[in-house]
């Protein structure tokens, strides 16, 4: 969200009030899943995002990368028909077979973004809740020093840092643009502040309980209490992040495309098939942005849905 | 109260030096200011020239402290592009960037508050659940396709219809003067206010569900007291504390600018200075500019911990 | 659909809005003069008052006016500077050739056409000394400055002094100047201009053309002040069509008509410069008609432009040309080892399909280049571009010894001695969706060929970054780069092939990117800078073309268009390779 908005301001979508508020330890899976099923637009969300990925898998089977990217200039700017269902770009490319594999690439980056970012902000916030003392403060200090850069303006310079360093990457059969990747370092390495300190405080409060005390008192070792007690039970808050922080990342792909800093093509993503169609607004090209914009605005509503969903559910104390 | 803005203080210059050297070590090697002479009618003679006047061939330490010792007096130095000095660049556009900022965060705000206060006190109802949705369209869509597809409906659709239209912002106007600088602010604010005012009406929606919940107002309600009053008494009291969060979250923000909004716009502000100099390599108005928004947000942050405690009592700073 | 309601509710949104804003008149509100610059130094501000002063006095004993006549030009980027010698921007340079004229500059047929000299120093009369190192000037008679100061050979002379003063950190190219050794001002209109040792290009120095050059500076204005931080590079004195009234800088330049224009007074009164610096805005503004004037679209903007009602495109075939580069670097570990094979570079050039791609992403509106100097008077218009041949171009390959041995549609073969894959990372510049689709077609052609070309594209700050920036084109980490730019007016490449010019640690700042070492072409290169003559110096330049046309050191795509958007109230407008619109600006008019 911080990203996503122009004006630079707080994710909200850290929603860091009912998060914090998750300090409680786990309540029964059972019942969690139960508030969530009572939760209808979580249901809702879940499964629309089920087919998303169906879609986009079935799609990857159905048509190679290779037909994503290949182009046909004579037939470039056609309309929707039964040969291209989304009607074909710039240069003759299929669109529908774009949206598929832009749909991997904006899935890829706002899974790995959100991993980067769920490592760095448990790992800063545990070890800063856990030892506290001087590491806390240094932790602390960095933490609020990245946030006080306006993360669009971080954002930028990253991009423009990673831009020139990182090259095109094979794996599996498949290039991968570096630019794909630097995406990934940039939205992952300006969105873990708020999830360090959820679990900061989480941590602090946890640490003083009695069975740390105890585990502490049996000589269990700092790495196990941290890995196997505090971690663990700081988890609520952190899915909660995590599936909001999804729809941030990929919403936050489409808006660095747009600054130049984004997925290059051919390598196809939803944010620079969005960002290529604008141009093309005037023309009556409408397919071009249609159908890359449906995708987005679908995939975040769904993903918020169910964010909202696991944070219903997994608050104890909010009654649904 | 004292010892703890002291204190707050100190923790700021702190954080703002670890600022300073992070940004300007990604800065200078995020973008070479000699990218400009590169090409055209240039020799090599003049390039090895510029890349001394600029200082760029001394080592990286070297200009980092030589900037610092500059910039802890105030003096943010000469840009490196235009060769003017930096404080004039930014005092030309600080001004623009905060009539704009300010009066979209007043609208932002206002809407947000009332329609999340609305929507918690009808929960569940047709009108909170239009609402939500519609706040998340609001935000699943990047600000560049917001403000251009407002642009060519409201200033070019609209003339080519006859209707009465907007400006596109690219025309020549007077800033000074209130009807002109109202029509030229419509759409970037609506632009701003309509992929903010989603996030902020779900914050305020959700803190209100929580003070709403809780057992005093539960109180409340039992001993009697009509919806009407318990809901201004004591919810609305309580949804101030988020209120001034965002709001003091945002305040240092607002000296930042939109970037998209003003390239979109033409709207000449911080945000488009920040965007056109780091794409230049102007490390000094890069970094003065990164330096005023942080502070900002260092003084920001303890002012509205202090306004925390004028409003909620139990809150005591330490 | 979704995109649909979306709008529906947007409308919404602002309608409220717009019922307000049509209770008053809905027409563009007359400009109403500008508030001068704010953020201005009194200085400047005191000037403009003067200079305001100034201009209105003589309108006021003419007729008056009916209306002002006023332009408003959208630029994309704002000049970092007024004055174009402390600028390497174009902007700066349109800016300079509507306000500060050279002594000459290039018309629409790209001959040179008389500004503040009065002709141009040649060997028939004797203002060109047999021996090459002597030019006399003459100035055009009665000159002024807008601020009615006479303008002359002083002038002249204090250019050449600021341009090369040390102090003036922000002379970008002293390129030429540096050769002069002394000038000498016997009256107020003749300069004799004494050179170092014979440089051929004079005819760049002094002059402006719509990429580089100079105008004057006025002695009187900034003599005993050092340029660098000067008001003058926000607010120049000049001698142009137009003068700079006051610079709002992120949003307006307004320029006023000069009355002491030698010309006579411009029929545009008022001409703003307005910074938009989104295309796709500027091509809203266009169809509102809040801007009359677009420079800088794209090619791929041209069917919008023309879609577009009341909005015309203007196309100029400009000198420029997009290209792509190969790394020559004889050091393997440096350069790319098949590029040393010329058939290799040969079978890429016949590979790649320019044809289609200038006739579908360019319209069909510019032509495949076979060099490096198209639409100029040096160009060599017997070479053919190679034409697409895939057949010739795997034949090439084969005989290099590049097959596909292990079946995966690349090709692989010895190169000093290892296996070499023809996979490789192009790199040029981003965002441009046009090179980007440039890129994936000249791809798609290589690979059925069995080359393997992956886009790996930077920013411009990124790829042009110098030596010590670590730039991938400079410190020659790049196997193909690519970009656009041109040698003009005067067709002399400052040191792009030269050698001695190849960026090495030692000597950071060479020219010379390509990497490319051929004794030959350096013998030309060496050759051209000797000739004066400006006939046996094209012949030169044109074999400098054939050798490297037979020996396919780059891979030239096209000649790059220059495209306009015109509003339908600005007449006048004539394109120019060599001086864009902006030389004929006092041609200029608008009608109501």
């Amino acid at each position: 969200m911080s990203q996503a908005s122009d004006t630079i301001k707080l994710p909200l979508t850290f929603d860091t009030a009912a998060a914090e508020s998750l300090a409680a330890p786990l309540s029964p899976g059972q019942l969690a899943w139960r508030r969530f099923k009572r939760h209808r637009m979580a249901l809702l969300g879940g499964v629309g995002l089920i087919a998303l990925v169906a879609f986009i898998l079935i799609g990857s089977v159905l048509y190679t990368e290779k037909y994503a990217n290949r182009n046909d200039v004579v037939h470039r700017l056609e309309a929707p028909s039964s040969g291209h269902y989304f009607g074909t770009d710039s240069i003759g490319r299929d669109l529908f077979a774009r949206v598929i594999y832009g749909g991997q690439i904006s899935l890829i980056i706002g899974l790995l973004s959100v991993a980067l970012a769920l490592l760095l902000g448990t790992t800063i916030g545990g070890l800063a809740g856990y030892y506290g003392g001087g590491l806390d403060s240094i932790l602390m200090r960095f933490t609020e020093a990245a946030l006080s850069i306006p993360s669009l303006f971080l954002l930028i310079i990253l991009g423009k840092l990673f831009g020139s360093e990182i090259p095109t990457l094979r794996l599996m059969g498949r290039t991968f643009s570096g630019s794909v990747i630097v995406v990934i370092l940039v939205i992952g390495l300006t969105s873990w502040m708020y999830l360090a300190r959820i679990v900061r405080a989480n941590i602090l409060s946890l640490r003083e309980m009695d069975y740390i005390a105890a585990s502490r008192a049996l000589g269990v070792s700092n790495f196990r209490i941290l890995t196997r007690h505090l971690i663990p039970n700081t988890i609520a808050p952190i899915i909660v992040a995590a599936t909001l922080g999804l729809a941030n990342a990929i919403i936050s792909e489409a808006y660095v495309s747009f600054l130049g800093l984004g997925v290059q093509p051919p390598t196809a993503s939803w944010g620079n098939l969005m960002d290529q169609s604008i141009s093309l607004i005037q023309r009556g090209v409408w397919w071009m942005w249609l159908f890359p914009s449906m995708f987005i605005v679908i995939t975040i509503l769904f993903t918020n849905f169910v964010g909202d969903g696991l944070r219903d559910a997994l608050d104890p104390r909010r009654k649904v | 109260m004292t010892t703890y803005i002291v204190r707050r203080l100190i923790q700021g210059v702190f954080i703002l030096m670890i600022i300073t050297t992070v940004s300007f070590g990604l800065t200078r090697l995020s973008s070479d200011p000699m990218a400009q002479y590169t090409l055209g009618r240039i020799s090599a003679e003049d390039r090895a020239r510029i890349r001394k006047n600029l200082g760029l061939d001394q080592p990286l330490p070297v200009q980092y402290f030589k900037w610092l010792n500059l910039a802890a007096r105030g003096d943010f130095g000469y840009s490196i592009t235009n060769r003017q000095p930096v404080s004039e660049l930014i005092m030309q556009r600080l001004p623009q960037t905060l009539v704009l900022m300010v009066t979209a965060e007043v609208v932002i705000i206002a809407l947000s508050a009332l329609l999340g206060i609305y929507s918690a006190i009808k929960q569940y109802s047709l009108f909170d659940n239009v609402l939500t949705g519609l706040s998340f369209v609001g935000f699943s869509l990047p600000i560049f396709f917001i403000a251009l597809t407002l642009m060519f409906i409201f200033a070019v659709q609209f003339k080519v219809w006859g209707l009465p239209y907007l400006p596109t912002g690219a025309d020549v106007w007077d800033f000074k003067e209130p009807y002109e600088l109202i029509r030229h602010l419509v759409l970037p604010v609506a632009s701003l206010a309509i992929i903010q005012v989603a996030g902020y009406t779900r914050y305020l929606r959700s803190s209100m569900l929580e003070v709403l919940s809780q057992d005093y107002i539960r109180t409340a309600r039992a001993k009697g007291l009509v919806e009407q009053a318990v809901v201004v008494r004591h919810a609305l009291r309580n949804a101030a504390l988020p209120l001034v969060t965002l709001i003091g979250l945002d305040a240092p923000t607002l000296l930042a600018g939109a970037i998209v909004t003003e390239t979109v716009y033409s709207w000449p502000g911080m945000g488009r200075l920040f965007w056109q100099q780091a794409g230049r390599g102007d490390y000094p108005t890069v970094m003065a500019i990164l330096l005023i928004v942080a502070t900002a947000v260092v003084v920001f942050q303890i002012i509205t911990d202090v306004a925390y405690t004028l409003i909620d009592p139990r809150i005591r700073l330490s | 659909m979704k995109g649909n309601r979306l709008f529906y509710l947007l409308s919404l949104a602002v309608i409220s809005a717009m019922v307000l804003s049509a209770c008053a008149p809905a027409t563009q509100a007359p400009l109403p003069t500008l508030a001068p610059n704010a953020g201005a130094t009194k200085a400047a501000a005191d000037l403009a008052a003067t200079k305001a002063a100034e201009a209105a006095a003589p309108a006021a004993t003419a007729a008056p006016p009916a209306e002002p006549k006023t332009l408003t030009i959208g630029f994309q980027q704002e000049p970092t500077s007024l004055y174009p010698a402390c600028s390497n921007m174009t902007f700066a340079v349109w800016v300079g050739q509507m306000t500060n004229p050279g002594i000459w500059t290039w018309d629409g047929d790209n001959q040179p056409i008389m500004e503040l000299a009065e002709k141009m120093p040649n060997a028939a009369d004797g203002s060109i000394s047999a021996d090459g190192l002597t030019y006399t000037y003459t100035l055009k008679p009665g000159l002024k400055w807008s601020d009615g100061e006479p303008l002359t050979s002083a002038d002249f002379k204090f250019t050449w002094e600021t341009i090369i003063d040390p102090a003036n950190t922000c002379i970008i190219s002293r390129l030429g100047y540096d050769s002069i050794e002394s000038i000498e001002t016997p009256d107020d209109v003749t300069a004799v201009v004494k050179f170092k040792e014979f440089y051929a290009p004079w005819g760049n120095l002094f002059a402006m053309s719509g990429n580089s050059g100079s105008g004057l500076v006025p002695r009187h204005v900034l003599e005993g002040q050092a340029l660098d931080n000067n008001d003058f590079l926000r607010q120049p004195i000049t001698a142009g069509a137009y003068y700079v009234e006051s610079w709002v800088q992120g949003d307006l330049i307004t320029l006023q008509a000069n009355d002491n224009y030698f010309r006579g007074r411009p029929k545009i009164d008022t001409i703003f410069i307005k910074m938009v610096p989104s295309r796709e805005a500027l091509l809203a503004a266009l169809q509102t008609g809040d801007v009359d004037l677009g420079p800088d679209f794209v090619e791929a903007s041209i069917p919008d432009l023309e879609n577009t009602p009341g909005v015309a495109a203007i196309a100029i075939t400009s000198s420029s040309f997009e290209h792509y580069l190969f790394n020559l670097d004889q050091d393997p570990a440096v350069g790319f080892c098949p590029f040393q094979d010329v058939r290799v570079r040969k079978a890429m050039i016949l590979g790649i399909d320019r044809f289609t791609i200038a006739d579908t992403l360019l319209f069909g509106k510019t032509r495949v280049v076979s060099n490096l100097w198209p639409n100029t008077p040096v160009e060599n218009t017997d070479l053919a571009p190679y034409p697409y041949d895939p057949a010739q171009a795997m034949a090439l390959l084969d005989e290099a010894g590049y097959t596909d041995a292990d079946g995966d549609g690349i090709r692989e073969g010895a190169c000093n001695g290892e296996t070499v894959k023809l996979s490789f990372t192009h790199q040029t510049t981003t965002p441009n969706q046009l090179r980007a689709d440039v890129q994936a077609l000249a791809a798609q052609n290589l690979l059925d060929i069995g080359i393997e070309m992956i886009p790996d594209n930077k920013s411009p700050d990124i790829l042009f970054a110098g030596y010590a920036g670590d730039g991938p084109l400079a410190t020659g980490k790049f196997v193909l780069g690519g970009y656009t730019t041109s040698f003009i007016p005067d067709p002399d490449p400052a040191g792009s092939f030269d050698c001695d010019q190849i960026p090495t640690a030692d000597k950071p700042d060479g020219a010379n990117w390509y990497r490319m070492c051929f004794p030959e072409l350096d013998a030309m290169m060496l050759e051209q800078k000797s000739l004066a003559d400006p006939v046996a110096r094209a012949d030169i330049f044109k074999q400098a073309q054939q050798f490297m046309y037979d020996n396919a050191l780059f891979i030239p795509f096209y000649a790059r268009l220059n495209v306009l958007g015109v509003g339908p109230r600005l007449t006048g407008l004539q394109g120019s390779a060599f001086g864009d619109v902006y030389w004929n600006v006092y041609d200029w008019d608008v009608t109501p």
